[in-house]
Order: C-alpha cells, then structure tokens, then sequence
C-alpha cells in the first residue's frame, strides 16, 4: 500500500508531505503511487478537506476512486490527512476477510495502525511547532520531523 | 430552462423549440422569452374533466443553426409575406426529421392571421405580436398544445397496452452506431435520440405497428434521454447534417428493426451509454437478436415468470404516461401494481424504476397539496414480509398528507439508497444492466433530492417542494459554513451517494464525453449547494480535463472539414462563424463564453486560492485603478497567496489555460496566464537588500508563458477579437517611484518641489520586474491630480529580474498643486491600466492569530454581504498594507528665463586700486517670449565675505574688532547695484535691459559673484501674497586689487606752549584770528605711503578745519601734520555696539579677561579714534591719465594712551588765574608785596554732580622739586589751600578765590587739583527721594560691571599757572 500523508494548515495551505509505503508484509517502504495517480494526491486530499472540518474524527473519512483518506485534525485546526492506495484494488467485499494493511484500507487493523501513526505523528508535531520561530501556517521544513515521520510510518504501517 | 437533473424531471413533459426560416439568434430568443412564462400548464384548463393536475412543460430551445430546417413546436419567421405553404412544408420536414415526437406545432409568431384568408395548414397557430396579445393568449396557446400531446399520449398507452413485453435497454444496438471517436457518439447518440424521441406522432409510424408506438411512449418515459438530447442540441449542435451519422438517423426510424432495438424504456439509455461491464456479451449480439425475443414473443413459448416481467414492465411504462401526463394519483397507482411484479419477478432494474418514479409521484402530489399514501413496496421491511398484500394497496398509513411528508423525509435516505443498489443489482441479470450515465443520473437526481432536504434544516415542506418541481428557491439562503452535523440527512451520507455518481473509470470507453460532462457538472453543482468547495472544486477540475481533449478533437475535426489545418483552422473557423455548419461545433455564443466558461473557471480557480486580478470571477467591469482599490487587491492577493498548496494553484491554472485554449477563448487565455503568473510571483516590493521576489516557478515556464501571451494576442489579433487585454500580474510595478527634477539628488525629496508652468521637468521612474523574461512597455505615462499636467509617453523593454530606471519628462501646464499619483502603464498585451507608487519595500506578513478556517475565508465576504459590522471587525488586516505615496508638486505661473548677454567687463575680469570705485554694466536678456521680468534682485558673493564671517564668528575676538568687521562687512561692499533714481527693473518679455553695478576696490578682493533673482509677479510687490519663487542668474567675476595710498604710521601730539604760524595756515583757509591754542587743538601726524608705481595726489579733508593737498611720488612716504581740535567725549567709556542688531547680545562677558583699566582704555581708544575718522575724509587721486581716483582708508589708525590723553578734554576744567587776568592767559604778573587775588575756576563738564575738593598747589618755578615747595617768606596766601567745595552740578562751574601775597620776585607756578569728595550715586539719590522705589538693575549698569566699580577720580590741572612776581618801580622800594 501506498501512503501520501500531508499536515494542512487552517488555509489550506500544506504545512508538511510525505510520501512512503508500507512497511508491513514484506513492503519496502516505498511508495508506489502510478504516475497520474501521484498527481492527484494532493487534489484528492484537498478535496477531502471539505468533510474534515465537519467530522471530527477522523478515520477512513473519504475515498476516491481507489484512493482512502484518512484524517487527524489537531486543536489548533490543523489536519493530518493520510491518503492511502491499496496496491490493488480492493475488489470489493469478496477480500474483506484480508486483515492486512497493505490490503484492506478499511479494516479494523488499518484503522488502527493509522490511529497509531497519527498519534505519534502528533506528538512529534507538537514538539515541531514549539519552535519559538515558527508562525502560524508556516511549512515545516525540519528534516527531524520528516525523519520521525517515516519512523512512525515504517512502525505503524 | 428547467434544471435537467432535478427529482421531478421524470415528471415534465420535453419541449424543443426551433427557429424556421431566416431570423436572428436574438429574435429568436426573445420568443422563447414570450414563451417561457407559460412552462406549467394546469392540466384543469385543457381537459374536460377538469381534474387539478399540472402539466409540467419543459421548454428547450435549439440554437440557430445552418439555414435550412429546424422545428419542432417551433417558431416561425416574422415575415408576413413568408408562404405559409412553404412554412407547412417546412413543418413535415421537422416530422420527418423527428419522428418520435409526440406533437409537432409551428407557431408564427408577430404574425395576425386574418380570419378571411382561409384556415391556416394544419400544424400552424399564429402567435399575435406582443402589442395585440392579451394576457392570456400566450396561455391559451400553450392549453392547445398540451391539449394536443394529451391526446397523443392517449393513443401511445392504448397502443403500449397491446404489447406483451418490453427490452431492457442494452448497448447492443448502439455499438453499432458508435464506431470512432467519443465526440463522434456524442454525436451520433444525439442524432439518434432525437430520432427516437420525436417520431412524427400522426403519420407513419405510429399509425401502422404498435412497436413504434411503443417507441414514442420510451421516449417520453426516460428522462435522461430527453436531458441529454437537449443538453446536446444547445451544447453541440455541430456536425450532424454532414456526418454520415445523418443517414443513420434517418434509417432508425423507418427499419422496423431499429424501431424495436431502441423500442424500450431506456433504450435511450443504453444508447447514450458505452459498452458497460457486460459490454463484451452484448457486444457480440447484433440488432437482429435483440430483435428476437419480441419477435418471438407469442403464447406459450414464453414462461410465466417471462409473462408476468412484460406486464409489469407494461404498467410502469403507463405509469410513467400517467406521471407525465399529470395524473399522479393513476401513476401512483399503476406504478405500484407494476412495481411489485417486477419486484417478485426480481426484475431488478424495472423495480428500481418504478420505485424511482413512484417517489416522483409522491412529490409532485405533495407539491399540489393533495394527500397521498406511501406505498408499501417503498418499505425495505415489508419487502421481506412474504406475499402481503396487493401491490399499490395501502398498509397501516395514515392518510394525512403531512404525516406522510414527514414519513417520506424518514424514508428517503434508505428508499433511494435502495434505488441505487437494484440499479446495481441488475447487472446480474445478464443483459439487464444499467449503463453508467444512467445510473449516474438517478444517483445525482436522489443527491439532489437529500441536498434540498439537508438544506431546508431536514424537513420536506412546502418550500422544498416548491424548489424540486418549479425550481423557486429558497427564501433565504441557508447558511452552510457551521456544520450541521445533527441534520438528516447528514452530508457525509449525501456525498456518499452522490459519488456513485461519479464514473468509476476515466476511459473515454466506459461513458461518453458528453455524457461524462452532464455527470460532473450535476455533482459539482449539488457539492456547490452543500458547500462542499473543494470537493466541488475537484470535480470541476476533472470536468475541465474531459472537456479538453474533446474540444482539442473537435477543434480538428472541424478544422479538417473546412480543408485547413487545425491549428491555422482556428481563423477561418471564427471569421466564417455562423455560415458553416461544421464550424458551428465550436460555436459557442460570445454571451456562453463570457458569462459561462469564464465565470466557471473563476470559480473553479478561486476554490483553490489562486491569486488573481479580478475580485470576482469573470466580472466584467471596469477594474478599478484607485489606491485603495490597489492595495485592497494587494491585501487580498497576499490573504490568497498564503491560503491553500501553491502546487495546486498552478496546476488548476495550467488547466484552466489549456481549456481556454482549447475552446478557444483568448481572453480566458489571457486572463490565466497573468493569474498564473500572479499566482507564481511573490507578490512582494523587495528592498534593496531583503525578499527573495523570485516567483516560485522555472524560468523556462515563466518565459513561455510570457510568450504565450504575444502568441494569444498574433492568434487573436487577424480574428479581429478586440478589446483583448491582460490584467499585468504585477502590482507593484513601479516601486520604487523617485521624482527627481532636473537630476537632483533624492535627499531633497523632502523639500518642497516646485516646477514652473508650461516648463519641462524630468520624472525618474523605478520599474520592477522579478520575473525572468522581458517586460515590454507600450506605453507609460505619469499620472496626475490638481493642475493640469501633461506627461510624454515612453516605452521601454525591462529585462528579466530587476528593477530598472526610466526617465519620463512632463510638462505642467498651469499653476497651482499638482500630485503626481502614479503611472499609467500599458504592458504588451496587457490592458492599459494605472499603478500606484510605492516607495517602500513591502512584503505580506503572515497573520498571527487564526481568523477562519478553510475556504470559509475565501468564500466568507460573499455569504455575508449585509454584516457590515462584523466584517468590519473580522476583516481588520493582520498585516500592515503597503503604502501608496503621491508626489506633492507646487507649479507656481509661468516665469521668465534671463540669461546674461553681456556686461562691459572683458572676459569678465577688472582691476581696481583700493579704495577705489569703479562702475560697469551688465546686461539682461528675457528669452521667455510672453513672460516679463517684474522682478530683480541683486546679491553678491566676493572672496572677502568668507574671511570676514569667520571673524566674525570668532568668540575671542573683541567687541572692538568686531564692530570692525561688521563696518566692513555692512559698509562696504566690494559690489553693489546702484539703481538710477526711480529705475524699476523690468524686463519685457524677449527684450533686454542694462545694470550698472559698482566695485569697491578692497584688499582681499580676488573674485565676486553677481546673482540676480528675477520673478514674474504679474502683481505690485506690495500685493504679494505670502511667498514667491524666484530664479537666480549669476555672474562670475574676476578682480585684481592693487594697493594705491597706505597709512604707514599716524600719531597725535599735544601742542604746547607758541604754536608757529605755519601750523596754523594749515588748520584753516579763515584768517587768521581764529588763534589755535594748545588748550583745544593737538597736532595729528600721518605718515602715507603711495604703493602704486605713478604719483598720486593726496588730499585730506578736515571737517570745519580746511583741507590739505599733497602730492606722493611712487614708492615713498610723505608725512602730514596739521592741528586738529580736541574733543571732549561725555561718556567715553560707552559699551562699543553692534552693527547688526542680530549680534546684539544682551551679557556681553569680556572673554579675553581683561581687566577694567584695560577694558576702559579699549573703550576710550576706540571712541576717540571714531571721532577722529569723523572729521577726517582722505582721497587720492592720479595724476595722469587713465584718471583714477579712490579713498584712503583710514581705517587703520590706532590711538595708544599718550595719543589718548593728547586729543580729550577732561571732565573737569580747572582755569588759575589771578584777579584782573584772563584764564587763557600764558603768564600773570604780581607785583611784590602786593595783594593779589588768585582764582581758580572749576568746570564740571559731566552731566552728573561732583563733589570737589580742591587742591592749590603753588611752587617755585625751575626748582627742583625738593625746594620748589618751600615758600616759607616768599608766598604767602589768606585761606586754605585744600578746601572742600560745594557740589557743582552738570555742565557748570564755581570760581574760588584766595588771597595771595609775593614776598619776593620770581617766577611762582600754581597748580590744581580736584579731587571727588565722595562718590555721586545717582541710584542712591534716587531712592532716598522716591523711599519705595526699587533699584533697578538696568542693562547699562551691568554692562558697566565689566569696568570695575566706581572710584574717586582726581583730575589736575593740564597746566601750571605761571605767575610772574615783580617789584614795583619806585613805590614799592619806598615801601619796603
């Protein structure tokens, strides 16, 4: 499976991107959006947003086509939003006996594993933003935060 | 138009207008206008049995195309004299055409007909022009029509009744017609649904085979077919007369086979739609098989369960005869008899479609206001509850119309959920399953139905109906910001359902084009209403990506059909627009384009925070220029340009453009190159030194699109496309913007700058460019406020990322303020539009606190236009907005110009002796043609000035010198102008005028300046109002001085004793009985000098005492002596004033230290020696020729202490003399032992009262000092020698006498002395009068501190009174 995770601010502005694969079940980690798919991504997160500022948590909030999104919203309004591409398309309710992240987006061990990464995305977060020199809705650009990312990323899914 | 994706659009009948004939679109358009009013025909106002039920007519109007056939109900032309014959042949022309519509009318419109000429063909109905109508005569048409279809629709169901059975629609048929591209299925589909739909209704095919009937009634039933052939018509209405596609459609309806293969309900479905999942079966089957089963259908070769699906199937197409025809009740009724076969025949998509259409019915019931029952086959629970009850009958419901509203809203989500899942479900029925537009269609139409709920707060009442069926909205707009989480239906569950709509595959295969386009634009459309924006913005964008290719195919294939080249074709397409059919594929209307395509890229945009130019999208008006109109735009683009991922905005601008060109629309072209660019830019007037203005883009992209902007405008212009401008992308074009008059450094730009009407001044003007290609300038101008001002225009090219200079040159043209504002601009391509100035550098600060979340800010001022006090306190700026400054300019009137034409002097240079005055001329030209010269002043500069300041500013230097200085300075200029008695200066416009100056020959004078100020006043110099301007012309001189008479040396003797005659012939040319004498002249000595290599004649004048003549040979010195008289200063110790009542100071502190004796001394130095130079005036004068004449400075005489005491007379006169002899007497004669009377006279010349005491003191003459005093028996005197003397008061005097006696000869010498007796203090006899008084300190008294206090003076007398003793002759012997 295949992750794009993005922290948007309250102007929908993006504060941080990531992209990686699953770590799980032999994946390496990389992601492997196709090349139109990965253009979308952002669009697909964007548009998700209009159901995040109305739905608290978060979750498998919104899906497109073949493409899940899944949300984190912190008190100071800012929206982790992970989007998540099976590799193949979860063809419908014949595989929902398959528990595994890289399959089943929707399944309880997903939802759990990505309440996890969220979870410990957050708190890497919160220490970011404590930077006396960050502002409101400034992009992180921390290669720290990045790298804790893809830790929790490799741990979680 | 009604809205094609509404609920209730099963419901409505389909009415497609056509222009007939010649007439113009806006002719036409305005009979639809007539005709659009009477949409909804009471069904009581046409039939016989007055039932109340409604008729909804949909009107669709076809647009003008191509010139020949186009009718159905259609519109005839205006012309009277049009054959009415050729009308009607026209009309079967329509019904050959369209042969599956039901009722065919022409109406003529403006057209009367008279009752005389014989009844119109049938078909016809005359529609009188608007002037002769009544108010109901509109209505009454449209009655007639419906009336008609009424009937029609009657004979279809009759005819429907006879048939067995019904396909389900299938793609089979339609992959026959499509074969290439989507755009040409798009095509064809439309050819071939209008085939379907408007089979001629009285004639051929429906008269003979109930199949074709059968074919009508499909028609009517299915509802997408109808929107779409619509859609299609007003959209597309392009290539059909000349595509082959033209004889397919003209087949369909003639073949008995075609009839049948598109016979069923949503056959129409199926032919709009692509091979779906089942594609690959079906695709094999051929019209002939499906022709088949209803070929075949007889009794008995068909199963019950095959009898019983064709019944049902039967009913809900009746059924939606009835739904359509406006009797509901019936519908309801048929719908669910027929629902529930199909339901236990699990024939699933007819289930579903009769489900769909029994909630149709349901609220269009409600709509009327009549009570209705919900069906039981509408509850999932029921569903399960084995074989019930009979279909349609009623269970367990209340018969109240709102507690059935109230059930209804319960239901709807899981009833059209339930919908959506047997669509879904169908598709294992082999061949039975829905195509995808379809299926997108019902899914969009129930969103549509929750989002109306949603909004109306969850209630289904009367205005939600009043909102499905006739489109009226809401009351007030409900407000969607908060969410509403705690409304049913929810919105995540709306979107839930709306997005099975959306078509799972983007393959070109799987839905068409155009059917992909009604798809999206309904789910944008219901994502807009339920605020949705981004998600609604997503949608758009995927919209915008179908439409391109498909426009970019169309663009060449209708360039391919007119033999050009596609992309050449673009001209010839526009240029012949309107008279070929193939170039009507991309004929959209200007008013589609502007109001359309530009709003809906706008919007589209805007979602996405892309920073644009326009505060609305796809406004039209004016742009406003102003400052604050600027600013706000800059305020707002910095707000935008933080908001939202700056990847995104490109992106859906890159989309936007692509879609602009593909259409083509040059102004959209424009317009998202420059947001574009915008958008990539910083947004940002950086300083010299911080921001990084680079915008966030590659150079090679910022330079296409650079020149994709010249290429738009070289594509647009031979179009003849006019008013074609950008908005430039940058605000802070000219930043930052310095007025620099004449090149003057900018520091002075605080000063006041003036310029002078009709009179050229130099702008500099700073233009930025951070993008990394070449900003070309048509045109720039300054702009200004106040006087009337006139800038030339420049153009220029700015390079790529920097900011460059650019001078502009202006004139203003009359006086009074002026304010430059700013400029204006024209960049290549871009509309000519103003830029504001700003100066300094600027950059958007990111709000601190978080004021809105998420589009809400973006989308916050529309929602809330009325707010005025909230917006006021939310919309305050977190940031500081640039400030835009205006160059404050004074113009004052039109002055002349004077320049100096010539003056007497060659080359400007003159010699001169000291002292010496010489005069010379200059002369003045006015250039200026019409202004005179009503002013001038004269001012000089000379190199002696600045010594002289420095002097003067000198602290140590004393007050003597300074007075000094300041005489020189104030007195004696080295220039001046020395006007004729009652010269004015003026000088006539264009005339010229002459000066005479003076030169004063001084030492130090090497250079001089003459500066002359002139003005035009136009006024007399008493009337000027506060200030006025002047301009100053100079004129430098060169000056030799040489030295000509020198004072060597001076000194002043006291003359004593005989003064020799010859002295006094010099004192004065009277006789001589005026007799000098030693008491009250002295002698003054001047040794002069002549440094200058001829002789010169001296003559020295003495005021009241004659004048001396002598001449001085080259190199050498000749002394002068001659008498002066002494003077007596009252107050010779006076403070020394200043000359300029600027340095006057109030405590003067003797710097030097001095001490009072020296300080006193200065003083009567100085006041004597100012008395002397009073009375004595030096010339010189040559001898020869050139003649030269000048003055002695005599300035240089300096009195020492001796000089001092030998020119004053002293305070106090002291005169002995003995009785009978006169004071001035040199010698008195005593005899021996005789009594004589010596009196000593004492004169207080002071103005004050002395306390005297006098001292005689006689002696032996030629005595040595020791024995000169002893008199004892040889002098003897009655009285006191020193005596204390009564007080004198100013200006008089007392004698005393004293008796004295000689007792031997000789020669006796008497002198005195007085001595004050105590001090006379004006002050203290002051206040003893007046008691209460107060002492004042005045400044004269403090002054005076420098000089020491008060101490008794002694003063003597100047000479001894000589007394000469004799004896007496003969008597005096005798007596002895």
């Amino acid at each position: 499976m295949s992750f794009y995770f993005a922290i948007i601010g309250t102007q929908d502005n993006p504060l941080f991107e990531y992209e990686f694969g699953s770590s799980k079940q032999g994946g390496d980690g990389v992601a492997r959006f196709a090349e139109q798919a990965r253009h979308m991504n952002q669009f697909i997160v964007h548009s998700s947003l209009d159901i995040v500022e109305e739905v608290q948590y978060l979750k498998c909030i919104d899906r497109f086509y073949n493409n899940y999104v899944s949300c984190f919203m912190t008190g100071g309004n800012v929206k982790f939003l992970l989007l998540h591409a099976p590799s193949q398309p979860a063809a419908t309710t014949t595989t929902r006996a398959s528990t595994s992240i890289a399959a089943n987006p929707t399944s309880p061990q997903t939802e759990e594993a990505i309440k996890q990464f969220f979870t410990e995305v957050y708190e890497n977060w919160v220490k970011t933003i404590m930077n006396p020199f960050y502002q409101v809705n400034m992009e992180v650009k921390s290669p720290v935060f990045k790298s804790r990312v893809a830790a929790a990323g490799k741990k979680y899914l | 138009m009604l809205d094609q994706l509404s609920p209730v659009a099963p419901a409505r009948v389909r009415v497609v207008l056509l222009p007939i004939g010649q007439i113009k679109r806006a002719r036409f358009l305005s009979f639809v206008e007539r005709l659009r009013p009477e949409n909804v025909v009471q069904l009581g106002d046409i039939s016989p049995d007055g039932r109340p039920h409604r008729n909804g007519a949909e009107l669709d109007r076809v647009p003008y195309r191509g010139n020949n056939r186009r009718s159905v109900n259609g519109n005839g032309p205006p012309k009277p004299e049009h054959n009415l014959r050729e009308l009607y042949q026209d009309l079967e022309d329509v019904r050959d055409r369209y042969p599956k519509g039901l009722v065919h009318q022409l109406l003529l419109f403006d057209y009367v007909h008279a009752s005389s000429a014989g009844s119109l063909p049938e078909g016809l109905i005359p529609v009188p022009p608007p002037a002769e109508c009544r108010r109901t005569t509109m209505k009454t048409i449209m009655c007639d029509i419906s009336s008609l279809l009424l009937a029609e629709m009657t004979t279809l169901a009759k005819s429907l009744q006879a048939l067995n059975t019904i396909e389900s629609p299938n793609q089979s048929q339609l992959n026959r017609q499509y074969n290439g591209t989507a755009w040409q299925l798009g095509q064809a589909e439309m050819a071939s649904r209008r085939n379907s739909q408007y089979s001629l209704p009285g004639s051929n095919s429906r008269s003979g085979s109930p199949a074709g009937s059968t074919d009508r009634s499909h028609v009517r039933m299915s509802m997408p077919a109808q929107l779409r052939s619509a859609d299609s018509n007003s959209s597309t209405p392009s290539a059909r007369p000349s595509t082959p596609n033209n004889g397919l459609q003209s087949e369909l309806p003639t073949t008995f086979d075609q009839i049948v293969g598109s016979n069923s309900v949503d056959a129409r479905n199926s032919q709009r739609t692509i091979p779906a999942r089942l594609a690959n079966a079906e695709s094999v089957r051929d019209t002939s098989r499906d022709r088949v089963p209803v070929q075949g259908f007889g009794p008995g070769s068909v199963s019950e369960r095959s009898r019983n699906i064709g019944k049902g199937r039967i009913g809900i197409v009746i059924g939606s005869l009835y739904l359509q025809a406006g009797r509901w009740m019936d519908a309801l009724k048929e719908l669910t008899e027929a629902g529930t076969i199909a339901k236990y025949n699990l024939d699933h998509l007819w289930h579903a479609k009769a489900l769909d259409y029994i909630l149709v019915s349901m609220l269009m019931l409600a709509w009327t206001g009549m009570d209705f029952q919900i069906p039981q086959i509408c509850y999932a629970s029921a569903e399960k509850a084995p074989q019930s009850s009979t279909p349609g009958e009623p269970k367990g419901l209340t018969s109240s119309r709102l507690v059935s509203l109230q059930n209804l809203t319960l239901l709807l989500p899981e009833l059209l959920d339930r919908i959506l899942n047997l669509y879904a479900r169908s598709a294992n029925n082999t061949g039975e399953s829905l195509p995808q537009f379809p299926y997108s269609e019902s899914a969009i139409r129930f969103s549509k139905l929750l989002t109306v709920i949603h909004l109306a707060g969850g209630a289904l009442d009367d205005d939600v109906l009043q909102l499905l069926v006739v489109a009226t909205p809401f009351k007030k707009r409900p407000n969607i910001l908060p969410p509403r989480l705690n409304i049913r239906p929810t919105r995540t569950e709306i979107i839930a359902t709306l997005f099975r709509a959306f078509p799972a595959s983007s393959s070109p295969e799987f839905i068409s084009l155009v059917d992909r386009t009604i798809v999206l634009s309904g789910i944008a459309s219901i994502l807009g209403l339920l605020g949705y924006y981004r998600k609604k913005a997503m949608v758009m964008r995927e919209l915008v990506s179908v439409l391109i290719p498909g426009l970019v195919q169309a663009r060449i294939k209708g360039a391919a059909e007119m033999g050009v080249h596609p992309a050449a074709g673009l001209a010839a397409l526009n240029s012949v627009n309107g008279h070929t059919n193939g170039a009507s594929a991309l004929d959209l209307g200007e008013g589609d384009v502007e109001n359309g395509v530009d709003t809906f890229l706008g919007l589209l945009s805007q979602t996405y925070g892309v920073v644009t130019s326009a505060g609305n999208p796809g406004q039209n008006e004016a742009q406003n220029d102003s400052n604050e109109a600027a600013i706000m735009r800059i305020m707002e683009n910095a707000t935008v340009r933080l908001f939202g991922g700056q990847n995104l905005k490109l992106d859906v601008l890159r989309s936007c453009i692509n879609l602009s060109e593909a259409l083509p629309d040059f102004h959209g072209v424009l317009r998202f190159t420059a947001d574009l660019l915008r958008t990539a830019g910083s947004g940002v007037a950086p300083g010299p030194r911080s921001d990084d203005a680079s915008p966030s883009m590659t150079r090679e992209e910022q330079v296409r699109l650079a020149t994709n902007i010249s290429r738009t405008l070289a594509a647009a212009r031979p179009l003849g496309v006019k008013d074609l401008a950008a908005e430039y992308w940058d605000e802070f074009l000219t930043n930052p913007f310095i007025y620099n008059p004449f090149l003057r450094t900018p520091d002075n730009a605080a000063v006041d700058h003036l310029l002078v009407a009709d009179e050229g001044a130099v702008f500099r003007v700073t233009l930025q460019n951070p993008y990394e290609f070449d900003v070309e300038i048509e045109s720039i101008k300054l702009e200004s406020e106040g006087a009337e001002f006139e800038s030339s225009i420049q153009k220029t090219v700015i390079g790529p990322y920097r900011t460059q200079i650019l001078t502009i040159s202006g004139t203003p043209k009359t006086s009074g303020q002026l304010k430059i504002t700013g400029c204006i601009i024209r960049i290549r391509g871009c509309r000519e539009r103003r830029f504001p100035i700003f100066e300094e550098p600027w950059s958007p600060q990111s709000a601190v606190k978080i004021k809105t979340i998420g589009v809400a800010s973006l989308f916050k001022p529309k929602d809330r236009p009325t707010s005025t006090d909230s917006k006021a306190l939310t919309t305050a700026p977190a940031m500081v907005p640039p400030k835009a400054v205006s160059l404050g300019l004074n113009v004052i009137d039109r002055q002349p110009v004077v320049v100096v034409k010539s003056s007497t002097l060659s080359q400007s240079a003159i010699m001169v002796l000291e002292g010496e005055r010489r005069t010379f001329y200059i002369t003045l030209q006015n250039l200026s043609p019409n202004t005179p010269v009503d002013l001038l002043l004269f001012s000089f500069k000379d190199s002696t000035q600045a010594p002289l300041q420095t002097a003067l500013s000198n602290r140590d230097a004393s007050p003597a010198e300074l007075y000094e200085y300041e005489l020189i300075f104030a007195r004696k200029q080295a220039l001046r102008w020395a006007p004729k008695n009652g010269e004015k200066p003026y000088i006539a416009p264009g005339g010229i005028s002459t000066f005479e100056l003076e030169l004063l020959g001084k030492p130090g004078l090497t250079n001089a300046t003459v500066q002359i100020d002139y003005a035009c006043l136009g006024v007399s110099h008493n009337d000027i109002q506060d200030k006025f301007h002047t301009r100053q012309v100079s004129l430098p001189l060169t000056v030799t001085v040489n030295a000509s008479i020198e004072l060597a040396r001076m000194d002043v003797l006291p003359l004593t004793g005989h003064i020799p005659r010859s002295l006094w012939a010099k004192t004065s040319t009277e006789d001589g009985d005026d007799k000098i004498t030693p008491e009250d002249y002295c002698l003054l000595l001047l040794d002069l000098r002549n440094a200058w290599p001829s002789s010169l004649n001296v003559h020295l004048n003495i005021a009241g005492g004659g004048s001396i003549e002598e001449e001085v040979l080259p190199g050498k010195t000749s002394r002068i002596m001659f008498p002066i008289p002494r003077m007596f200063l009252e107050d010779s110790c006076a403070a020394i004033p200043a000359l300029d009542p600027s340095r006057q100071r109030q405590f003067v502190v003797s710097t030097g230290r001095v001490s009072a004796d020296t300080e006193r001394t200065s003083r009567e130095a100085f006041w004597y020696r100012e008395e002397i130079l009073k009375i004595l005036h030096g010339a010189w004068s040559t001898k020869n020729e050139p003649v030269r004449k000048g003055e002695i400075e005599l300035r240089g005489i300096r009195l020492s202490q001796r000089m001092i005491e030998a020119v004053k007379i002293d305070d106090i006169g002291i005169d002995i003399f003995v009785g009978g002899g006169l004071p001035g007497d040199f010698e008195h004669f005593v005899l021996t032992d005789n009594f004589a009377e010596l009196k000593v006279k004492i004169s207080n010349r002071m103005t004050g009262p002395i306390y005297p005491l006098l001292r005689i003191q006689p002696s032996l003459r030629s005595q040595s000092h020791n024995a000169s005093l002893d008199l004892t028996r040889k002098l003897v005197w009655n009285g006191i020698l020193q005596q204390s003397l009564p007080p004198i008061p100013g200006k008089e005097s007392i004698e005393v006498s004293i008796g004295m006696t000689a007792h031997c000869r000789g020669e006796f010498e008497v002198s005195a002395s007085i001595e004050e007796a105590r001090l006379h203090d004006p002050l203290h006899e002051e206040g003893n009068k007046e008691g209460t008084a107060r002492p004042r300190a005045n400044t004269r008294t403090m002054m005076d501190a420098v000089l020491g206090t008060k101490e008794r003076r002694i003063w003597h007398s100047r000479e001894p009174c000589l007394i000469v003793v004799k004896d007496e002759e003969s008597s005096d012997d005798d007596d002895d």
